[in-house]
């Protein structure tokens, strides 16, 4: 029985979804016929399969991993509340996507965008800032310091050591 | 053979190496014992900052990264009980133990040397079992490296983690990933969706940024608030009299962890475990009980993930398989520089082999320097707040999918796909599958081909290739062994 996390149904109807997608494309690729046997769709059509018929095991495993976990809820505790749902989606959302994570992946993209238009060094800089100051529960002042720091040592060995591009 | 040693001898003799090596094994100790930091992110990001260099230099310096990451995981196993990589899970099982009786010191010693032997071992059975595998194999046919592409991914499948199926998709995920883009033999587009951009492919080092360096990054937001404790550091050169004690075990795990991280597809943590289990099961009067800080559970695992290395070379240099996702990392590596890793490497650039092998000799013995000194710097070092390292990872991850093609898309991509990652982790999915996936897919599409090709596109013709030519029904007959026995232990779970 697989381990149960939150939202594995949904997780796992998603992929049988988009290996059903792989699959179609890949179909779409080789065409019918005997001819396509070694044609530049045959691997991949065999690869959609392959995820689909895996995706679909998880699916089932996951649902019937769902629909033991109350019976055995019921069996041990019986004067504690029913627990709510734990595959529902509300539930995996608040479990793993807290509000800490949501802001950091928003300033991640925030970074990203403004690296064209700002260029590296200011977009680094303002990034590492302001991360830090969230991650760290405030500290602006060490955190001001330590990203200037941090953004000069970076732009100083990729420039000059590694000799690389940046945005 | 004089031209053998001077190959062998390159990375010894010039100091530009030398210092690549030694700074590779260096800064691999620090980022093998950050939690958060892991080889293979590390590697993946140097492939893209390295590509313009000279491949001497940067082999040396991605070698000796992999070395000291490789040891160095099992710094903070020891002292925090956290290993810093997988290969280190073992460790920890009788190294905190010890670090909490007050013998810190001693452990971190004790596995240094231990390390060192266990990577010197490996490196011997490449040197001298690589040159051998390699001529054998040049008379592989096709449908043999489509046999063994697929022996890889299904071992990979079932021994990266608790679920079968889980390994098969992501493996399957990752050679869907690997063939977009535009068919090499027909030039049709293959799962482009009608984007002009897609026609060129997804570059590989983008999706492994992504897979481990970003999703990695926000795997450690849900552990910001951990504080590790810290421990007394002292009497770091162990005795004479316990080294001498556990040679015999050293050998014995060095050579399961070479045959272990030889197959396509296992690395440095399951040889770990293998070997801490035969300490377990061979050891009839241990030092201490397992687990409560055997000696012997701290050399087992040492010895056998360094061993490793060596082995996860093999399948690499002489079949153009990785042998573990950093192997995989280093293959896109070295086809950037423009050499064709596999059987060929040995006739047409012996000495990219041999400079290798005098490399990770290197790295090894630098392991040993750098390993019983400046400990207690490195106490502090690995305590690095997560909240300052997070950031730190994205900014790196950013630099080094831009810098492949100075393409702010790339960069897209990576989070996309760091993304995609996060979520697949949630659910138990393992990343390493997936590389393996997107490095031996287009090679198996390939191998597959071609082998029908050659029978004039008939399944029976092929059919009967396989159990008519004696390497490949034994290569059939493993596969057939290996599918059985997973599905056994499969329907029993």
């Amino acid at each position: 029985m697989p381990q149960h996390t939150p939202g594995s149904p949904w997780m796992m109807g998603l992929l049988s979804l988009f290996s059903g997608g792989v699959l179609y494309a890949a179909y779409q690729i080789s065409g019918p016929g005997i001819e396509g046997i070694s044609s530049a769709g045959a691997f991949p059509l065999g690869l959609g399969a392959i995820m689909l018929v895996s995706s679909i095991t998880l699916l089932f495993q996951h649902s019937r991993a769902r629909l033991t976990a109350p019976k055995q809820h019921a069996t041990t505790s019986t004067d504690e509340p029913p627990q709510p749902q734990s595959s529902s989606l509300i539930s995996f959302i608040r479990l793993y996507f807290p509000l800490p994570l949501l802001v950091f992946i928003a300033l991640v993209l925030g970074y990203v965008l403004v690296l064209g238009p700002l260029g590296f060094v200011w977009s680094t800089g303002l990034f590492l800032c302001v991360s830090l100051i969230y991650l760290r529960r405030g500290y602006p002042m060490s955190s001001l310091l330590i990203a200037v720091i941090a953004t000069g040592l970076i732009y100083g060995v990729f420039k000059w050591i590694f000799q690389v591009y940046l945005p | 053979m004089p031209d053998t040693l001077s190959y062998f001898l390159m990375a010894w003799t010039d100091p530009s190496l030398l210092g690549m090596v030694a700074a590779g094994t260096f800064a691999g100790i620090y980022i093998g014992a950050i939690p958060g930091l892991s080889v293979t992110m590390a590697v993946s990001i140097l492939i893209s900052l390295t590509f313009t260099w000279e491949v001497n230099q940067a082999l040396a310096l991605m070698v000796g990264v992999f070395c000291g990451g490789v040891y160095g995981g099992s710094r903070t196993a020891i002292l925090l009980n956290i290993p810093g990589a997988p290969s280190a899970v073992a460790t920890a099982f009788d190294g905190y133990p010890l670090a909490k009786r007050g013998e810190a010191g001693q452990a971190i010693g004790l596995s240094t040397i231990m390390s060192v032997i266990g990577g010197l071992i490996g490196v011997g059975v490449l040197a001298s079992v690589a040159p051998v595998l390699s001529e054998f194999a040049l008379q592989f046919a096709p449908r043999d490296y489509f046999l063994i592409a697929i022996l890889g991914l299904l071992l990979v499948s079932s021994l990266a983690g608790a679920s079968l199926a889980k390994g098969i998709f992501a493996a399957a995920l990752g050679a869907v990933i690997g063939l977009v883009g535009m068919d090499p033999i027909t030039a049709e587009p293959r799962f482009t969706l009608g984007s002009m951009q897609l026609l060129g492919g997804i570059h590989y080092v983008v999706v492994m940024i992504g897979l481990f360096g970003v999703a990695e990054a926000l795997m450690q937001i849900h552990q910001l608030k951990v504080k590790p404790t810290r421990q007394q550091v002292d009497h770091i050169l162990p005795r004479w009299a316990l080294l001498l004690k556990f040679l015999p075990l050293s050998i014995r795990t060095s050579l399961i962890g070479v045959v272990v991280g030889a197959l396509p597809g296992t690395g440095g943590d399951i040889a770990a475990l293998f070997a801490y289990d035969h300490a377990k099961r061979s050891t009839r009067n241990p030092s201490r009980p397992f687990g409560e800080g055997a000696y012997e559970g701290l050399v087992a695992p040492e010895t056998a993930n360094n061993a490793a290395v060596g082995g996860a070379f093999v399948p690499m240099l002489t079949l153009g398989m990785p042998g573990d996702a950093v192997t995989a990392v280093m293959i896109g590596a070295l086809i950037i520089h423009g050499l064709n890793p596999g059987p060929m490497l040995m006739v047409t650039s012996p000495h990219i082999f041999w400079f290798m092998v005098g490399a990770l000799v290197l790295a090894n013995l630098c392991l040993l320097v750098f390993g019983l000194m400046g400990i207690k710097l490195f106490a502090k070092v690995v305590e690095l707040p997560k909240a300052m390292l997070i950031p730190l990872i994205l900014v790196l991850s950013v630099i080094g999918s831009y810098a492949l093609n100075s393409r702010l898309d790339d960069v897209y991509w990576m989070l996309g796909f760091g993304l995609a990652g996060y979520v697949l982790k949630i659910f138990g999915f393992q990343m390493g599958p997936i590389i393996l996936g997107m490095i031996l897919g287009p090679l198996m599409d390939k191998t597959y081909r071609q082998a029908m090709a050659s029978v004039g596109n008939q399944l029976p013709a092929l059919g009967w290739d396989l159990i008519s030519h004696p390497l490949s029904l034994m290569l059939l007959i493993g596969l057939l062994l290996l599918i059985l026995n997973r599905f056994r232990s499969w329907h029993k779970a």
